[in-house]
C-alpha cells in the first residue's frame, strides 16, 4: 500500500551562523494506512519538527515531504493549508480547541474552512463525534467538557471529512493515565480503520500502542522497534 | 513469599479445595505467574503446619480428577479421594490482615539480570554498549507493545464465554498494567543509561581532543 | 470564502470579553452618537424650502413683492437671498396691475406689510418689535400665526402678539402707542409666529401698526417690507420669469415644490459658473473625516490588538486545521465588523434619541422655530459607514499582523511580535517630510490653500504612526539602567508593539491635534494683541450714547451726561470733546460726514463718521492729551497745534502741507452713492505718521476752526482715569438713569482671555482623549501580561510591583505618544498659524505672527503622562478583578 505520509531524507536546519541548529538530519520516515507509528525521543531530538514538517507547517531545508503522494515543497502557504484541511489532522497535548466554538463547531472547522456549508460540516462533525463516542457533548463549549472529552473532540476534528493522516503530539500529556489510555484507544481504532497515525510521545507506555516505534536522537533515527520483537510475546507464552 | 499470603487471602472468601485455589489465583493474575498444583498443596500443608488453615472434610462428590494424586496423599480423614478443603483460621486471618497492611519491601531488590549485564559491560573494553542498549530497548519495546495488544484484546478467558466478574477483569488488567509500567520504566532507564553513556564518552572525547592541542 | 465561522468566533469572543468589547463599543459609538445627534439637530433646525412655504405665505399660492428694481432675477426659491436685482432702480414700486395682467383675472391679492417699530413704555424703556400688518382673519393667512390665547383681531386697531412679547409688556388688553399711528393698538390675543421662536412680533390689520411715511424702498432684510399674498391661480416658472421682467420677485408654491431645475445648487452653478470653492471645501472636509477616522481607529486599535493577541492560539489552530492566512485575518476583521456594526447601530439610535431629547433645549438658543423632527437618513448612512470603517480600520493592522504569525511559534507559547520591518520607519520618515513640505508649501503664495495644509497633516499623522514602532523599541533599549518595573514595562511594550503602537499613536494623534490647535490659537491671539488698535490709553474711554437728536440738541444731552459722570465718579477726569458742527441732514437717510483730502494718491482715508455720541474723527482741542498717540507723535502734533496748524494722522506721508476738509452728504441708494461735498475748507496742516490706525483722523486748534467758520460743538465726552470695572459700571449706571442707551466705554487693551478659554477647552478635551487612550492601552496591556505578572508575584513581587509596572506602562505610552505627537503637531500647527495670521489688505502684510504655547505643550508632554501614570498607579490594584480574562 502507498504511504500516506512519506519523509524522504529530510533535513531541517533552524537559525544561522552561531545559532544554527539541525533539528532533523537526513530522516526518512513513512506512515502507511492502518498503521500507528510512535516517535520517541528526548526533548530537542526533533520530534516536534518532524510533526510540523509532516503537516506542512514547516518546510524542510532539504529532502521532501509527501502526503498521499503530493510533494508539499511544490505548494505555497495556501496550498499546504488546503492539504491540511483535506488530508492531515493535528491532535495536541492541551487539546487546543477554540474556546468560542462548541464541540461540533470545532470538529466542523476544517470542513467549513474547506468551503462546506455549515449544515454539511455539522453533519460530518456529528459522524466524527459519534465515532469517538461523545456525540452527546456536541453542543457544549470546550470549558464545559472534561479533558478526556476535549481530547476526543480534538481527535474527531483531526479525522473529520475522511482525512487519513493523524499527527498527534503528546495527546495524553495533560491527561491522567487512565483517560490517556482511552484517548489512545480511540486513536488506535481510527488507525485500525485505515488511517495512518503518527504519535509523538516521550512515554514508552504510549508508544506501546503503536505498530512501530521510531527513536529519534539529535535529529537522527537511531532505532526502530516493530511489533514482533526479538523476545517474542511473554504473555502469549504464559497464557496460551 | 507472596504465594502463601495470596492463597490465604483467597481462602478468606470461604473454604476451597487445592485445585480451586489455583484456578482462582490464575484467574486474577491472568496466567502471568502460572502455579502448578504441587506448589499449591505444598504451600497449603505448610500453612496447615503453621496453624493458618485447617482441613475441612466436605465429603463432596463433584471433585475434579486433576488433583487426585496429590489430594490423596494429603488426606487425613478416612475418605479415599482428596475430598479435602481448607479453611482459614484466626491466625490465618491475622496474617492476611498484616500482609495487606504492610507494604511490599523494596529494600532487597530482585536480582536484575539486565542491570548486572550492563554493569559488567560498561567496565569491559570491546563491548558495544550502545548497541546492547538499543537491542535491549527494541526488545523491551516489543514486549511492551505485546502487553498493550493483549490488553486491548481483553482477557483470554472472556473469549471462551466464561462468566466473569468485573472485579476479576480488573484484577487481570492491573497485573498487565504492572507489566506495562515495568517495561516502560526499563525503557526509561535504558534511555537514561544511553544519555549518561553518551555524555561520558563525549567528555572523554573532549578530554582527548584537548591533549593534542596542548602537545602541539 | 466563508465569513460564517469568523463571525461566529468574533461574536462569541465579544460576549466572552465584555469589558474589552465595551471599550471598543464606547470608542466607536461615542463619535457616531455625537455626530449623528448633531446632524439630526442641525437638519431638524433647518427649515427646508417646502417647510418654509407655509411659514412665509400661509395658504397662499404665491408671494409677490418688489424691491424697486426692474428687471430682476431669481432662483426658483427666492428666499435666503437667492435673488438678484439686476435692473435699474425705480423711484416708485411697480404697479400691481402688472402682476394682475400676468396672472390673469382669477388672481386675488392680500397685502402684507412688515416693519421694525420702536416704542417707549411708561419707564421710557425702548421696546423694539416687528410689526406685521396682514388680515389674519383671511383664510389665505392660515399658518402664519397660531393663536394660543384670546382671539384674532376683529377691529381696525386690534392686534395679536407673539408669546415673548407678553413678557415685554404686551399682555392682552395692553395698548401700544406707536408714533405716527393715530389710534393705539389694543392687544386681543397671544400666539406663536410661524417663523420666529423668541422674537417680539405684533400682528394687526393694515394701518394698525405702521405709520404711513411714504414709500418703503429698502430691501435691507430678508423680510420684504411689503408683499402680496396671491390666491386663486397657480403661479408657474414662466409666470415667475415674466414677473421678474416687470420688477417683481415671486415665491411660488408650485415652483418651489417642483423646481424647474434638478437642484438649487445646480441652478446656482449654472447661474454663477462657480464650484471651485466647493471642491476645495469638499477635499478639506474629506481630509478632516480621514483624520477623525484615524483617531477613532487608533483609540480602538489597542483593543483589537489585544483581541488578536488573545485569539493568536485560535488563529494558529485555524491555520493548523487548514485555514489560509486570509481566513485567519477574517477572524479579527470579523471582530471589527461585529463590534463596529453594534457600536454604529448603538451610536445612531442613541444619537437620534439624544437629538430628540435635546431638541427643546437647543430650540431655546435658536430664534427661528425648528422644522418638524427629522431623522436625516441621507446623512446618517455616511455616519454609520464612518463608524463601521473606523472599527474595520482599527482591526485591519492587528488582523494583518495576526495572519502573518507563525502558528508553530504560537503553539509553542512564544508570544513576542515579529521584528519591525526596517522599511516601515523609513516610509514613515518620508511621509513626515512630505507633511512638513506640504505644510510649508500650503502657506506659500498669496492665498493659503487649505488642501495642502490638511493633506500634509494627514501625511504627517500617518508617518508618525509608522515611526512609532521604532520609537517604542528605542525607549525599551534606553530603559536598561532603569528600575525593574520601568524596565519590564518598556520591554513588554516593545515586545508587544501590536498593541503598544496603536495606543502610542492614539495619544500622539491627540497631542498633535491639541498642539496644532494650540499653536494656531495662540498665534491668532498674538496677532490680535499685536495688531490691536487702541482707541484710548488703557483706563481712558468715552461716553457712548445713541441720541435721537443730532447736532446742537445732542450737545446738550452730552453735557448733561458728562455732568452726571463727573458726579458719579469724582476721581475720573471728564472732558467734553469738541468737533466742528456738521449741521443737520436735510433728508432722512442722508449720511453726512467730514472728509479730509490731502492730495496724496492712494491714501484715501475713507469716510469719517460724525456720530452724535461717539467721539468725532475730527477733533478740536488745544493739544492731543485725550488722543491715544505715541510720545514722539504727540510732541510734534502738540507743537503744530500750538502753532495754529491742523494735525492730520496718516499712515503714509509726513510733512507740512495744505489739506481740504469737506463736509460730505451721501445719499444712499443701496449700492450707488451720491456724494456731494457742500462745504470745503482749506487748512494748513502737519501730516504725521502713526502706527496702525488712529482713533482720530485730524485735529485742529479752536482758533483755526473758528477762523474757517467751523463751529465747535461737543460731540463726545472723554473719560480718563477709570481704573477698574466697578468705577466704569458706576458711571454707566448713573448715565442710564438719564438715558438707557448711554454707557461708559473704557479702553482695556487687548483681551485674550477668550482665546485662553478656547485653549483650555482644547487642552482639556485633548487630555481626556489622551487619558482614555492611555488607560485603555494600559489596562489591556495589564490583562495581556497577566501570566508575567503572576510570575512576578510568584517570585515575590509585592502588589506594589504590579502597580509600579502598570504606572510605568502608562507613563511610557503617554510620554512617548506625547513627545511624538507634540513634535508632529508643530507641522499643521505652524501651517495653520501662518495661514491665520498672514494678515490682509487692511492690516497690511504684517504677519505671520507665531506664538507657541510652551506652557500648554510642556503640561501635555510632561504633566499629563505623569497624571495618567498616577491615576493608573492608584487604580491598578483595585482594578484587578475587572481585568478581562485571557485565554
Amino acid at each position: 500500500m502507498t504511504a500516506v505520509l512519506h519523509l524522504d531524507n529530510v533535513t531541517r536546519v533552524h537559525g544561522e551562523g552561531a545559532t544554527r541548529v539541525a533539528a532533523l538530519r537526513g530522516v526518512s520516515f513513512t506512515a502507511r494506512p492502518g498503521e500507528l507509528v510512535a516517535v520517541m525521543g528526548p526533548s530537542g531530538s526533533g520530534k516536534s519538527t518532524l510533526l510540523n514538517l509532516a503537516g506542512g507547517l514547516d518546510t524542510p531545508t532539504s529532502g521532501s515531504v509527501l502526503i498521499e503522494g503530493v510533494d508539499l515543497s511544490g505548494l505555497d502557504v495556501a496550498g499546504r493549508a488546503r492539504v491540511r484541511r483535506t488530508s492531515v489532522g493535528y491532535v495536541f497535548q492541551d487539546y487546543n480547541l477554540i474556546p468560542a466554538l462548541t464541540a461540533a463547531e470545532n470538529v466542523a472547522l476544517p470542513r467549513e474552512l474547506d468551503g462546506d456549508s455549515r449544515k454539511e460540516a455539522r453533519e460530518k462533525a456529528m459522524i466524527a463525534l459519534e465515532r469517538v463516542g461523545i456525540a452527546e457533548v456536541a453542543d457544549r463549549f470546550p470549558d464545559e467538557m472534561s479533558g478526556g472529552q476535549q481530547q476526543r473532540v480534538a481527535i474527531a476534528r483531526s479525522v473529520v471529512g475522511e482525512r487519513r493522516l493523524i499527527l498527534a503530539d503528546e495527546p495524553t500529556g495533560a491527561l491522567d493515565t487512565e483517560t490517556g489510555e482511552e484517548v489512545l484507544r480511540v486513536l488506535r481504532d481510527f488507525c485500525d480503520a485505515g488511517a495512518a497515525g503518527v504519535l509523538v510521545t516521550h512515554e514508552a507506555r504510549h508508544a506501546g500502542w503503536a505498530d512501530r516505534v521510531v527513536f529519534l536522537r539529535d535529529g537522527l533515527v537511531v532505532d526502530e522497534a516493530a511489533a514482533s520483537g526479538a523476545y517474542g510475546d511473554p504473555l502469549e507464552q504464559g497464557a496460551l | 513469599m507472596s504465594v502463601r499470603q495470596s492463597l490465604l487471602a483467597l481462602l478468606e472468601q470461604g473454604p476451597m479445595y487445592g485445585y480451586q485455589l489455583r484456578a482462582e489465583f490464575e484467574q486474577r493474575t491472568g496466567a502471568t505467574w502460572p502455579l502448578n498444583v504441587g506448589q499449591v498443596y505444598t504451600t497449603l500443608s505448610r500453612l496447615e503446619r503453621d496453624g493458618m488453615v485447617a482441613v475441612v472434610d466436605h465429603g463432596g462428590v463433584d471433585d475434579r480428577t486433576e488433583a487426585d494424586g496429590e489430594a490423596g496423599t494429603q488426606s487425613e480423614s478416612g475418605g479415599e479421594r482428596g475430598q479435602v478443603s481448607y479453611q482459614i483460621t484466626e491466625a490465618g486471618r491475622a496474617e492476611v490482615a498484616e500482609w495487606f497492611s504492610t507494604p511490599v519491601p523494596r529494600t532487597q531488590p530482585a536480582r536484575d539480570e539486565l542491570a548486572i549485564k550492563l554493569a559488567i559491560a560498561v567496565t569491559l573494553p570491546g563491548v558495544d554498549i550502545g548497541r546492547l542498549i538499543q537491542q535491549q530497548r527494541t526488545a523491551t519495546m516489543s514486549a511492551l507493545q505485546a502487553h498493550t495488544r493483549t490488553k486491548r484484546a481483553g482477557r483470554p478467558g472472556a473469549l471462551v464465554g466464561e462468566i466473569q466478574s468485573a472485579t476479576e477483569d480488573l484484577a487481570w488488567s492491573l497485573v498487565l498494567d504492572s507489566l506495562v509500567f515495568d517495561a516502560e520504566s526499563e525503557i526509561r532507564w535504558l534511555d537514561h543509561c544511553e544519555a549518561r553513556l553518551r555524555r561520558a564518552s563525549h567528555q572523554t572525547k573532549t578530554a582527548s581532543s584537548i591533549q593534542p592541542e596542548e602537545s602541539r | 470564502m466563508r465569513w460564517g465561522f469568523a463571525l461566529r468566533i468574533a461574536a462569541r469572543d465579544a460576549l466572552r470579553h465584555k469589558l474589552r468589547s465595551l471599550l471598543v463599543l464606547t470608542m466607536i459609538a461615542l463619535p457616531v452618537l455625537v455626530v449623528s445627534a448633531a446632524i439630526t439637530l442641525v437638519v431638524t433646525s433647518q427649515v427646508s424650502g417646502q417647510e418654509r412655504i407655509e411659514r412665509k405665505m400661509g395658504a397662499a399660492e404665491a408671494l409677490v413683492w418688489s424691491e424697486y428694481r426692474k428687471p430682476v432675477d431669481q432662483a426658483p426659491d427666492p428666499f435666503d437671498w437667492e435673488r438678484w436685482p439686476v435692473g435699474d432702480r425705480l423711484a416708485e414700486a411697480p404697479d400691481l396691475t402688472d402682476v394682475a395682467a400676468v396672472l390673469g383675472p382669477d388672481a386675488h391679492f392680500v397685502e402684507r406689510r412688515t416693519e421694525r417699530v420702536e416704542v417707549r413704555d411708561s419707564d421710557k424703556r425702548l421696546i423694539s418689535f416687528t410689526a406685521d400688518e396682514v388680515d389674519l382673519t383671511h383664510p389665505i393667512t392660515r399658518g402664519l400665526f397660531e393663536l394660543t390665547q384670546g382671539r384674532l383681531p376683529a377691529g381696525a386697531h386690534e392686534v395679536v402678539v407673539s408669546e415673548p412679547s407678553v413678557e415685554a409688556g404686551f399682555a392682552i388688553g395692553a395698548r401700544i402707542e406707536i408714533p405716527g399711528v393715530e389710534e393705539p393698538a389694543v392687544v386681543v390675543g397671544v400666539g406663536n409666529d410661524a417663523t420666529t421662536y423668541d422674537g417680539l412680533k405684533v400682528f394687526g390689520p393694515i394701518g394698525s401698526l405702521i405709520a404711513d411715511t411714504g414709500p418703503r424702498n429698502t430691501g435691507a432684510s430678508d423680510e420684504a417690507p411689503q408683499v402680496w399674498l396671491v390666491e386663486g391661480v397657480e403661479v408657474t416658472w414662466s409666470d415667475v420669469q415674466e414677473l421678474n421682467e416687470r420688477g417683481f420677485f415671486v415665491g411660488s408654491r408650485a415652483v418651489i415644490e417642483d423646481p424647474p431645475f434638478a437642484s438649487a445648487a445646480s441652478w446656482v452653478q449654472d447661474a454663477t459658473g462657480g464650484g471651485g470653492d466647493q471642491a476645495e471645501t469638499l477635499t478639506v472636509v474629506l481630509l478632516v473625516i480621514v483624520m477623525a477616522l484615524l483617531e477613532v481607529a487608533l483609540l480602538a486599535g489597542p483593543a483589537f490588538a489585544v483581541n488578536a493577541r488573545s485569539q493568536a492560539r485560535t488563529l494558529a489552530l485555524v491555520a493548523m486545521a487548514g485555514g489560509t492566512p486570509r481566513q485567519a485575518r477574517r477572524v479579527i476583521l470579523a471582530a471589527g465588523l461585529v463590534l463596529g456594526t453594534l457600536a454604529t447601530a448603538l451610536g445612531l439610535v442613541l444619537g437620534v434619541a439624544t437629538a430628540r431629547v435635546f431638541q427643546p433645549l437647543v430650540q431655546r438658543f435658536n430664534g427661528e422655530w425648528f422644522g418638524p423632527f427629522e431623522v436625516p437618513w441621507g446623512w446618517l448612512v455616511p455616519v454609520a459607514v464612518f463608524g463601521l470603517l473606523s472599527a474595520l480600520a482599527a482591526a485591519v493592522v492587528p488582523a494583518w499582523l495576526a495572519s502573518r504569525q507563525d502558528p508553530v511559534a504560537v503553539m509553542a507559547g512564544r508570544r513576542a511580535d515579529a521584528a519591525p520591518d526596517p522599511r516601515t520607519p523609513v516610509l514613515g520618515l518620508v511621509l513626515l517630510l512630505i507633511g512638513v513640505a506640504g505644510a510649508w508649501f500650503g502657506t506659500q503664495g498669496d492665498y493659503t490653500s487649505a488642501v495642502p495644509v490638511a493633506a500634509s497633516a494627514v501625511a504627517a499623522m500617518v508617518g508618525m504612526i509608522l515611526v512609532a514602532p521604532v520609537l517604542v523599541t528605542t525607549v525599551a533599549r534606553l530603559a536598561r539602567p532603569l528600575p525593574l518595573p520601568v524596565r519590564y514595562a518598556a520591554r513588554d511594550a516593545s515586545r508587544h508593539r501590536g498593541r503598544t503602537v496603536p495606543a502610542v499613536a492614539a495619544v500622539a494623534a491627540t497631542v498633535a491635534g491639541v498642539v496644532a490647535i494650540g499653536i494656531a490659537v495662540a498665534s491668532d491671539d498674538k496677532e490680535y494683541v499685536e495688531t490691536y488698535i487702541y482707541a484710548h490709553a488703557v483706563g481712558d474711554g468715552q461716553i457712548i450714547w445713541s441720541p435721537e437728536e443730532e447736532g446742537r440738541d445732542a450737545e446738550a444731552g452730552l453735557i448733561a451726561l458728562a455732568e452726571v459722570a463727573g458726579k458719579a465718579a469724582p476721581e475720573v477726569e471728564v472732558t467734553p470733546m469738541l468737533s466742528p458742527d456738521l449741521g443737520e441732514a436735510e433728508r432722512e437717510g442722508d449720511y453726512v460726514y467730514w472728509e479730509v483730502d490731502h492730495d496724496v494718491e492712494g491714501n484715501d482715508l475713507g469716510p469719517m463718521s460724525h456720530g452724535g455720541g461717539g467721539a468725532s474723527s475730527i477733533g478740536i482741542a488745544p493739544d492731543t492729551s485725550h488722543v491715544y498717540l505715541s510720545e514722539d507723535v504727540r510732541e510734534r502734533a502738540d507743537e503744530a497745534l500750538a502753532a495754529g496748524r491742523a494735525v492730520v494722522f496718516t499712515d503714509q506721508v509726513e510733512g507740512e502741507r495744505d489739506v481740504v476738509l469737506s463736509r460730505v452728504v451721501e445719499r444712499d441708494y443701496e449700492d450707488e452713492v451720491a456724494r456731494t461735498p457742500d462745504l470745503e475748507v482749506a487748512l494748513p496742516a502737519l501730516l504725521v505718521r502713526t502706527e496702525g490706525v488712529a482713533s482720530v483722523i485730524a485735529m485742529l486748534p479752536e482758533e483755526l476752526a473758528r477762523d474757517r467758520g467751523l463751529e465747535p460743538i461737543v460731540t463726545g465726552v472723554h473719560l480718563s482715569g477709570v481704573a477698574d470695572e466697578e468705577t466704569q459700571q458706576l458711571i454707566t449706571k448713573a448715565l442710564q438713569q438719564i438715558d438707557p442707551t448711554a454707557e461708559a466705554w473704557i479702553e482695556r487693551g487687548p483681551r485674550s482671555q477668550e482665546w485662553q478659554t478656547v485653549l483650555l477647552v482644547v487642552a482639556v478635551a485633548g487630555a481626556v482623549l489622551m487619558l482614555a487612550g492611555t488607560l485603555t492601552a494600559t489596562f489591556l496591556a495589564l490583562s495581556d501580561a497577566r501570566p508575567d505578572l503572576a510570575t512576578l508575584s510568584a517570585v515575590g513581587g509585592a502588589p506594589r510591583t504590579r502597580r509600579a509596572v502598570a504606572g510605568s506602562y502608562a507613563l511610557l505610552v503617554g510620554a512617548t505618544g506625547a513627545v511624538l505627537g507634540a513634535a508632529v503637531g508643530f507641522v499643521p500647527g505652524l501651517g495653520m498659524a501662518s495661514a491665520l495670521t498672514r494678515g490682509d489688505l487692511y492690516s497690511g502684510n504684517s504677519g505671520p505672527y507665531i506664538d507657541i504655547p510652551w506652557l500648554l505643550i510642556v503640561s501635555i508632554v510632561v504633566l499629563l503622562p505623569l497624571l495618567t501614570a498616577a491615576i493608573v498607579w492608584v487604580s491598578a490594584r483595585s482594578r484587578l478583578p475587572l481585568v478581562t480574562r485571557i485565554e
